[in-house]
């Protein structure tokens, strides 16, 4: 009797064992059939900063690995306007390299590999040169006021400005140099400016891009009537990372939207309604940031949004130096 | 769903008290089961396999606990059969990727190599995995007696207060009070108070300093200044103590709020005036836990000099890979059995006879020790060593420090001062007076606050 109740206890939990065995591995298969991530997993005191908990608290996740597991076709279209800005397909991956050529060759196919206009005569700017620049950003702009080799730029810009708040009257800022806070139309009447960089809208990306196009269209307006000799460079926004990117598609709608296709297209909206490259040209610094999915390259930063310090000076710096209408 | 979330806050913890201090007492522990299996599932819907999972995982160490008895046959194959259940599921989950990620360097396989799985670790199962092996290993050594009832069982193993990032609650420790509590009035606001000082330290502090760090990553090793790459360091051993230690007290006071005593996890590790000392006072629970189920069973000390330098070793190896499945755990595991080994051969004798000297040579050695820890890619690790010491530095902006210092120089203050005991003492003394009262609800309108506004803020991400 006894026997046989210790051979049923051992069948049960041969059969419990066997079964978590069984869905182990059914685990293991699904992950294996998605894909690979390179991510490894995060150490355990990431859990209670919550990298483990998909529904983490925002403001503590976003310097840890995350394990979600991103798929490579989430680029649907290229763009509704004028000129395709996707530089030579960069931001695309296999899938979608082809329907990027597809539609750029019902448009004419306007850019060129370093990323803008051809046609345009760019070329390596002079000693000095951002003696006489105003930089018009938000929080990447940031980093390039601080990180930069552009001896004598003049920096306006802040942590999560947009296009619509740059131009309100109430947003004033810092501007290295100046002991008082300055507006926009402040920073614009200090000073003679040679050129002016503007790079805006990741932080309003989600919303409609008609009117983040409108408010560009103020802010445009706006440096034209304070500094009518200066030339304007529109900056496409730099894209996300790649882990970055996946992190924002696993959140809430609008956090979803935030990523590099949407950017793309909001930058293309701007390029189309302004860049007439007679006054106002448009530069692209994600032509030598980009990795080979279109995406920010992760060596280049730490949080997947912004460029660490050394790129800043050592990559963005560089292009604007080597893309200058002289 | 982590405690410092509003969803936690309003919904699931108000929900599941009204609820277990209405129910009669015999059917608490099952309202502790049930909402504790709705926590976990509720973490894990983005991959609903691991509920089956911790389900089959609950049901099977139950059953096998049920034939470790001393007067069971079988008793030791039950014993091994769970020990390879359970460890093999952390193995899997946790250490699969980095051994195969190493076997295809070590061999040149980059590409076409073993693949990487790139799971998902499962909530809390390192936490989880440690303390239904202590059942295990408690009723096979008689230490305890083996849980009849499942729900009594899955009470214990998977109740949420401690479910996350422990306390690791061994089960000889809480079985009477599984099975009989008593949930007062006392108990209750007690309970409150401490989690409401968990959660300050977590959200109002440990949030805060996160900034800073996250803010050196952003720019970069090679590019933060001297002072910065030594504040950074200091701010990051607060941030992770705060954090840390905020969570076991909200998990301590939710405990309480229960009716249940847990152990404490930390008792100010920052004024310890050597690395033997430190490891007593932080994270208690799991050194016990090392001691008690690897040290021990080695051998400890009794087997000789050599012999315990080794089992110290082990010890140090696996907390080391424990943390982490990353060759940086590994060092600094490895390091901190250096240092362990160097105390306990003579220098310990010398830092307990030098009071200034050892707080000197601690306050260099923990935020060191936590760089380790903290950087998981080794170039990297050894970038910012080199700023530490002004080896490297490219692009460095030097006004990086003030700026920093400006911003975080207060949350930094604070954060030393509660490092000490001095605070604890004047709480204690006002403990029971009026005037707690409105200094814990400033702290928890604070908290909910912050956190308020950092669920609205979409662009926190954004900050440079």
């Amino acid at each position: 009797m006894e026997n046989d109740t210790n051979r049923i206890t051992l069948i049960i939990v041969a059969i419990l064992i066997i079964a978590f065995v069984v869905i182990g591995l059914f685990v293991v298969k699904d992950k294996l059939g998605i894909g690979k991530s390179d991510e490894t997993f995060t150490s355990d005191y990431d859990i209670e900063t919550s990298s483990d908990d998909p529904q983490s608290d925002p403001d503590t996740t976003s310097t840890y690995g995350s394990d979600i597991i991103i798929s490579d076709d989430s680029w649907p279209d290229v763009t509704s306007g004028v000129q395709s800005a996707d530089n030579s397909g960069i931001h695309t991956s296999n899938t979608e390299s082809t329907l990027s050529k597809a539609t750029t060759s019902s448009t004419t196919s306007a850019y060129t590999s370093s990323g803008h206009m051809s046609g345009v005569n760019f070329t390596h700017a002079p000693a000095g040169y951002f003696e006489d620049a105003l930089f018009i950003g938000d929080s990447r702009t940031v980093g390039l006021s601080k990180y930069n080799t552009l001896t004598g730029a003049t920096f306006f810009c802040d942590t999560s400005m947009t296009a619509a708040k740059v131009i309100k009257s109430d947003t004033q800022l810092t501007v290295e140099g100046y002991s008082e806070k300055l507006t926009l139309d402040g920073v614009l009447s200090k000073k003679t400016y040679g050129k002016v960089y503007i790079m805006l809208g990741i932080n309003e990306c989600a919303g409609s891009h008609s009117s983040i196009v409108k408010s560009y269209g103020k802010l445009i307006d706006k440096v034209k009537a304070a500094q009518p000799n200066a030339i304007i460079y529109i900056q496409r926004n730099i894209h996300i990372s790649k882990s970055r990117e996946a992190t924002n598609l696993s959140k809430t709608n609008y956090q979803k939207l935030i990523n590099n296709d949407n950017l793309n297209k909001l930058d293309d909206a701007i390029a189309a309604a302004y860049v007439d490259n007679i006054k106002v040209y448009s530069l692209n610094p994600n032509s030598v940031l980009d990795d080979e999915n279109g995406a920010l390259k992760a060596e280049y930063t730490g949080d997947g949004t912004h460029l660490k310090g050394e790129f800043c000076a050592k990559i963005w710096s560089k292009y604007l130096w080597d893309n200058a209408i002289v | 769903m982590v405690f410092s979330s509003l969803e936690f806050l309003f919904w699931f913890l108000p929900f599941f008290l009204a609820i277990y201090y209405i129910i009669p007492q015999a059917y608490k522990n099952l309202c502790i089961f049930v909402f504790s299996f709705v926590f976990y599932a509720y973490g894990s819907l983005s991959d609903p396999i691991y509920i089956i999972l911790l389900a089959v995982s609950v049901i099977a160490n139950w059953f096998i606990g049920l034939n470790l008895g001393e007067d069971k046959p079988h008793r030791k194959l039950f014993l091994i059969a769970g020990l390879v259940i359970d460890f093999g599921a952390l193995f899997v989950f946790k250490y699969t990727d980095f051994i195969f990620g190493n076997i295809n360097s070590l061999f040149g396989l980059e590409n076409g190599g073993l693949p990487t799985l790139g799971l998902v670790l499962p909530i809390g199962i390192s936490f989880y995995t440690f303390q239904v092996v202590s059942y295990l290993v408690d009723v096979y050594r008689n230490d305890a007696t083996a849980e009849r009832s499942i729900i009594d069982f899955g009470t214990y193993i998977m109740m949420f207060p401690k479910f996350i990032v422990g306390p690791i609650v061994r089960f000889e420790d809480i079985q009477a009070q599984i099975h009989k509590r008593t949930v007062n009035s006392k108990y209750i606001v007690s309970g409150a108070k401490t989690f409401i000082l968990g959660l300050g330290m977590k959200v109002l502090l440990a949030n805060q300093l996160a900034n800073l760090w996250n803010d050196i990553l952003t720019i970069g090793f090679t590019s933060i200044s001297v002072p910065l790459a030594w504040l950074g360091i200091i701010s990051y051993s607060l941030q992770l103590y705060f954090d840390f230690y905020g969570y076991s007290l909200m998990a301590i006071g939710l405990g309480k709020l229960l009716g249940f005593r847990f152990p404490d996890n930390f008792t100010h590790p920052y004024i310890s005036r050597s690395m033997t000392d430190f490891w007593r006072n932080w994270h208690i629970t799991l050194g016990v836990w090392f001691k008690k189920y690897v040290y021990f069973p080695l051998g400890g000390n009794r087997k000789g000099t050599a012999r315990t330098y080794f089992n110290m070793l082990i010890v140090w190896l696996f907390t080391g890979i424990w943390h982490g499945a990353n060759w940086n755990f590994i060092i600094w595991g490895l390091v901190l059995f250096g240092i362990v080994s160097l105390e306990k051969s003579g220098f310990g004798k010398f830092l307990d006879n030098h009071k200034i000297f050892s707080h000197c040579y601690m306050t260099l050695l923990i935020p060191l020790t936590w760089l380790i820890f903290a950087v998981e890619d080794l170039p990297e690790l050894l970038i910012y060593f080199g700023r530490l010491i002004g080896i490297g530095g490219e692009y460095v902006f030097v006004g990086d420090f003030a700026q920093s210092l400006s911003s975080y120089g207060v949350f930094i203050a604070i954060g030393i001062l509660l490092s000490t005991k001095l605070p604890l003492k004047l709480y204690k003394k006002f403990e029971n007076t009026i005037f707690v009262v409105p200094f814990l609800l400033a702290v928890l309108g604070f908290s909910i606050y912050c956190l308020y506004m950092g669920l609205n803020d979409p662009f926190m991400y954004f900050r440079f």
